[in-house]
């Protein structure tokens, strides 16, 4: 082949094309063709009741969430389904689950709406949301010692969150907006889940508010109180929501489909045989019965997603100035994909 | 007066052993003598002149400056090295100052003198002037003025000239002979070049390959400035050049 | 000369960012922003802040103030123990295998412990900032001293000088090229470790490197490249200016 490369001079598109195609080695045209019929075949020829291709999960550390995750690992649900499902990530927090998502080492993750929402928006992913997981199911909490009764007391108060754009993040500052609390008057800094305990320990943060089972275990630990649950900020707020690549949506619905289906499983399991659930939360999570049982407490699993109190997660998300999207409605209807879950709920 | 009652030196080798390098050296240099210490190479005569100057110890034997002990180095022996050892961070006036400031000399009779020895020495136009920027002779004038400068009885050198060119070198030679006549220091010089012991010195010793002793000393009584093409100097040099190159003729055994 | 030089350099500028743009365009703005979306999300954090409210000049106070603390700190440190070390061989002997093994751990496993010592906040950031200042400060500053020639030391010493005086007048300014690189290598790596160190725990909700944890936290690939180039940036001016104070501070060499 003539190195074309070598030629500066001659770097114009009419003369590339013509070198190329003068070129002496017109053999690897064809045989690219042949390779992407190859793969084109391949892909085609999988569409049955099994999916032997591994499904790439993501979801994050020690977070009773995602207890549906765990049960559906455990019981064996995504291998009744046909699934081979590999757990691909263990993440500290959402936004960083999201970046594994948008680099495409993940093909479905269990993730805060939030920051799906905000990896969305900004045209970091192209992944939609077939199935929520839970609502509500985080708590602030205040060191035990600490002299706050109320949430106006936090002011110049240190209150941690996992990370921007998290549900938690967005809850808080939901709370300091229904309280007509400045948020300039608190002082909010981030740090992973499993640091807080610690932190709020020591004193070095004078509040946290963290998904479950951090608040249990700080309340069981004899370290913290809840000032409120986040049920009470926000009644029925969405949290974790089942999120998958639109890619695979697209070429492999079925794959999605028995997904769905393993994931409603899972929950119908949490409903059905709480004990077990609790056995399975406190093998992924490596906690009490106690707490785990006490976090199961504050959480709500449902499969089917609550679309108004999403797009006012939109809203509220943009306000923020975290994303900006034109149209609220239009973005919350287009980041869920439900027809998998309509089929369920119908059955 | 400076005497050195039969000093050896060895040192320890690395991979075990001794290094015999100076061997029973006996010598008196009286007061305002200037000595040459010829010898050929690795005779051991820069360690005779560290021993003088107190940065290292002899094995056997004592050096005496005026009676007195030499156990480690004093502003008495100035010493001189052959590739100067200027501070390069300071100027010309402050490689002249090094002295004064370390022995606490007040800065007013500071200017004074570094101005008198800056003069004497021809140095005033590099007064500011860093090492760098002076040629081999200039620094090694800024040398011999940072020691004078110290007032020391005594001064080492080592192969001072030895770096620099011909014309430089006579030159520089002349200066010393000046320098010493002025001052009426005490010299004891280090050299492999015969041309120049002859030249300068008032007394010549010529060293015996390792380990080094006293082969032959040689008295020059002529007179100041000497005349390099003088026939009593071709003479002498003949004699020092033949002891010498037995000196070789052994090595090459 | 000059001007050709810089010729090239504009040159290579142009060419780099239309590398960027070509690759930006192939791979898509969201994976790789193009250099005027980058722009744009600068000033975007210039305006309205990152998070919403926490402006750049806030954030660039906040790292500037951290790796001028955690440098000065560190350095404070490092060069008084690198010339003893250098210049005192027992001590060398003892804290030798100590530095040597802790040099090679990265700052960023410091960090959990750097926590549980000193809490959240600028004592850890600076904590780690200085460590990666520390080690490269004081190895030049050891090899600064070992590299002092040894005649410098001598003549010091034949010149009158006590110990005291030959490490402050003659070890510290003969390493101090050395130190200076030591430095200058130093404060680079101090900003290449805050980010590290302003990943965890930073209360005020200040530094460069949270407001590029933010940003990433918001799936903003534009401003954590934003937040890169004003690091590299602000790291050029250092070097730059660190080099000018160089040329000046060093003239004698």
């Amino acid at each position: 082949m003539e190195n074309i490369f070598l030629k500066p001079g001659k770097w114009q598109k009419s003369n590339l094309k013509f070198k190329l195609a003068r070129s002496r080695n017109y053999l690897f045209v064809p045989v690219i063709f042949l390779t992407f019929m190859l793969i084109f075949f391949v892909s085609s020829c999988t569409k049955e009741k099994s999916f032997p291709e591994k499904i790439r999960l993501g979801y994050l550390q020690s977070d009773i969430h995602q207890l549906p995750a765990f049960v559906a690992l455990e019981q064996g649900f995504f291998k009744s389904e046909g699934l081979n499902v590999e757990v691909a990530g263990v993440f500290p927090s959402g936004p960083e689950e999201m970046s594994a998502f948008a680099s495409g080492d993940l093909d479905v993750g269990y993730v805060g709406i939030s920051p799906f929402i905000t990896a969305r928006a900004n045209g970091k992913i192209q992944a939609v949301a077939v199935a929520q997981c839970n609502a509500e199911g985080s708590a602030l909490v205040v060191a035990k010692k600490e002299p706050v009764s109320s949430v106006p007391d936090l002011k110049g108060k240190t209150v941690a969150i996992p990370g921007h754009a998290t549900v938690q993040d967005i809850l808080l500052r939901r709370l300091f907006l229904n309280n007509k609390i400045d948020l300039k008057q608190v002082n909010i800094i981030v740090l992973k889940p499993p640091e807080m305990i610690g932190a709020l320990q020591t004193g070095q943060i004078d509040a946290f508010l963290a998904w479950e089972p951090y608040p249990s275990k700080a309340v069981g630990g004899q370290i913290g109180r809840v000032l409120t649950r986040s049920g009470q900020i926000w009644p029925g707020h969405p949290c974790c929501v089942l999120v998958v690549q639109e890619k695979l949506l697209k070429e492999r619905p079925q794959v999605v489909d028995a997904l769905v289906r393993a994931h409603s499983k899972a929950i119908k399991f949490i409903r059905e045989k709480p004990e077990e659930a609790i056995k399975i939360g406190q093998k992924y999570t490596g906690m009490d019965e106690e707490i785990i049982q006490n976090a199961l407490s504050n959480v709500k699993y449902d499969y089917f997603p609550d679309s108004v109190a999403a797009e006012e997660y939109v809203n509220l998300i943009k306000n923020l100035g975290y994303i900006s999207v034109q149209n609220e409605k239009q973005f919350a209807q287009d980041m869920f994909y439900l027809k998998f879950v309509e089929q369920i709920k119908q059955n | 007066m400076l005497e050195l009652r039969h000093v050896s030196k060895e040192f320890i080798l690395q991979k075990g052993g001794l290094l015999d390098v100076l061997n029973d050296i006996s010598l008196t240099v009286e007061d305002g003598e200037l000595v040459c210490i010829l010898g050929p190479s690795g005779c051991g005569k820069t360690t005779l002149l560290r021993l003088v100057a107190g940065l290292d110890f002899p094995t056997r034997g004592e050096i005496t400056v005026s009676g007195k002990k030499v156990t480690r180095p004093g502003v008495d022996r100035g010493l001189i090295f052959q590739d100067y050892a200027l501070f390069p961070w300071r100027t010309v006036w402050g490689n002249l100052e090094f002295g004064l400031e370390v022995r606490g000399v007040p800065k007013k009779q500071r200017s004074a003198l570094i101005r008198h020895y800056l003069n004497l020495f021809g140095l005033e136009e590099f007064t500011r002037a860093y090492p760098k920027e002076l040629s081999g002779g200039m620094q090694q004038r800024v040398a011999l003025a940072r020691t004078v400068i110290n007032e020391p009885r005594i001064l080492l050198m080592d192969e001072p000239f030895a770096a620099l060119d011909a014309q430089t070198r006579n030159d520089l030679q002349a200066f010393l002979i000046k320098i010493w006549q002025q001052t009426k220091k005490t010299i004891l010089f280090v050299t492999h070049n015969v041309d120049e012991a002859v030249f300068l010195g008032s007394r010549i010793i010529v060293m015996t390959k390792r380990p080094g002793r006293i082969g032959i000393i040689r008295k020059i009584e002529i007179s100041h400035p000497r005349d390099r093409t003088s026939k009593e100097l071709i003479l002498i040099r003949r004699e020092l050049l033949i002891f010498l190159s037995s000196q070789r003729d052994k090595n090459g055994e | 000369m000059g001007k050709s030089k810089n010729i090239w350099s504009i040159l290579a500028c142009v060419i780099i960012f239309g590398f960027w743009h070509f690759f930006s365009l192939l791979y898509g703005n969201n994976k790789l922003p193009s250099p005027v979306s980058v722009y744009k999300g600068l000033i975007e954090i210039a305006v309205i802040g990152l998070p919403p409210g926490n402006i750049l000049w806030g954030h660039l106070f906040a790292s500037l103030y951290r790796v001028l603390v955690g440098f000065f700190v560190a350095s404070a440190i490092a060069i008084p123990l690198g010339l003893l070390m250098g210049f005192i061989e027992w001590v060398r002997a003892l804290l030798n295998p100590i530095v040597e093994t802790l040099r090679p751990i990265p700052p960023l496993a410091w960090v959990p412990l750097a926590i549980l010592w000193m809490g959240i906040g600028n004592p850890s950031a600076i904590f780690i900032i200085g460590l990666g200042t520390f080690f490269p400060v004081l190895l030049n500053t050891i090899s600064g001293v070992e590299n002092t020639p040894e005649t410098l030391v001598e003549t010091a010493y034949t010149l009158g000088a006590k110990q005291s005086d030959v490490v402050v007048k003659v070890i510290f300014p003969g390493a101090f090229p050395a130190i200076f690189t030591g430095l200058r290598i130093g404060l680079d790596i101090g900003w290449m470790t805050l980010v590290a160190a302003e990943f965890t725990g930073i209360r005020s909700g200040y530094g460069l490197g949270y407001m590029i944890m933010v940003a990433r936290d918001l799936q903003r690939a534009d401003q954590i490249m934003a937040g890169m180039v004003v690091i590299g940036l602000l790291g050029y001016i250092f070097d730059f200016t660190w080099r000018q104070l160089e040329k000046r501070v060093l003239q004698w060499r």
